[in-house]
């Protein structure tokens, strides 16, 4: 759940405050759960309202992890300083990508690549038609590839300037 | 990414394995016939396998305590009365209201048409309705300050 908050809000902070009132509020709502509709499909239901509710506050303009967590994460990336840099990179440009994306390209694009959530389940989840999800998703991971070009197009000219 | 080819946009469901077997027999039969297509395919593949293969953040040790901590506290007025007037709880209030005003309309009647068991219909009128009372207390209806709250509800919302 802090995996998920955290490609809304791009603050590992916040997404755990995120996670603690999502669990909160399911806790509360126990009894508006039917056993009819998958747990897993109902908790990204509640999640992904919580999350799309945080981010039409406005606080969240910038998807782009911190310093700090750059930090964080391209250590987890691999061994070697250049994987770590590219680790770094590409996170950018998925931060940069979420960020370009409609509210429900950025829900069904994050429950699809890093909750592993099939198309279906994501469809439940968004109150969608698989066809609707498909495409979502293919236009998000569009907008990603594009980001990514961006960065290899910079990285290129910049090294060949060197 | 000049021109677009039809099958482009199955290529993410493509790669995902999500298309029945005829549509993907379609797309594999299009990629081979395609370079374009076929490089757009590696690009969104190797893309994907990228992105998926990203770290995430873990939760901190904190996390687990403070949600069981929210578990153990009551939850906050404002949260309370959110709930309360979500459409789902608010529409039976409204329903339990008109059913109390029918009931004592009722037992005006019955008051004079003959002796009543006012007690024993009360009773089932709070079995039938324990629910939405439960949510009546809940909210604290009966309380001058929470219902000055309650009216004061839709510029309580809109106060960061």
């Amino acid at each position: 759940m802090v995996r998920f908050a955290w490609r809304f809000v791009g603050s590992q902070g916040r997404a755990e405050e995120l996670a603690q009132e999502i669990f909160l509020k399911l806790y509360r709502s126990a009894k508006s759960y039917r056993p009819s509709a998958k747990f897993k499909t109902f908790l990204f239901r509640v999640a992904t309202n919580h999350c799309l509710n945080e981010v039409r506050r406005g606080d969240y303009q910038r998807m782009e992890p911190s310093k700090e967590e750059q930090h964080d994460t391209s250590e987890a990336v691999g061994q070697r300083p250049d994987d770590a840099l590219e680790g770094k990179q590409l996170e950018a440009a998925v931060g940069k990508a979420l960020h370009g994306m409609s509210e429900r390209e950025r829900a069904a694009f994050s429950m699809c690549r890093f909750e592993g959530m099939a198309y279906r389940e994501i469809a439940d989840a968004l109150d969608a038609s698989e066809a609707a999800v498909k495409s979502l998703i293919h236009r998000a991971t569009l907008q990603v590839v594009k980001q990514v070009e961006v960065l290899r197009a910079g990285l290129s000219a910049t090294g060949s300037e060197a | 990414m000049s021109e677009h080819h039809p099958i482009e946009d199955e290529l993410t469901a493509y790669i995902d394995g999500e298309l029945s077997e005829l549509d993907l027999q379609r797309v594999k039969a299009a990629i081979a016939a395609d370079p374009k297509l076929a490089a757009l395919e590696a690009l969104l593949r190797s893309t994907i396998t990228a992105v998926e293969a990203l770290p995430s953040p873990q939760p901190s040790q904190a996390l687990r305590r403070a949600v069981l901590n929210g578990l153990d506290a009551p939850a906050s007025f404002r949260e309370r009365l959110q709930q309360w007037f979500r459409p789902s709880r608010l529409m039976p209030a409204v329903g339990l209201a008109a059913v109390a005003a029918l009931v004592a309309v009722i037992a005006q009647q019955g008051r004079q048409a003959g002796p009543l068991h006012e007690a024993e219909e009360e009773q089932l009128y709070v079995a039938q309705n324990l629910d939405v009372l439960e949510d009546l207390e809940l909210a604290g209806l009966e309380s001058a300050e929470d219902l000055e709250v309650i009216a004061q509800l839709d510029s309580l919302e809109a106060t960061p």
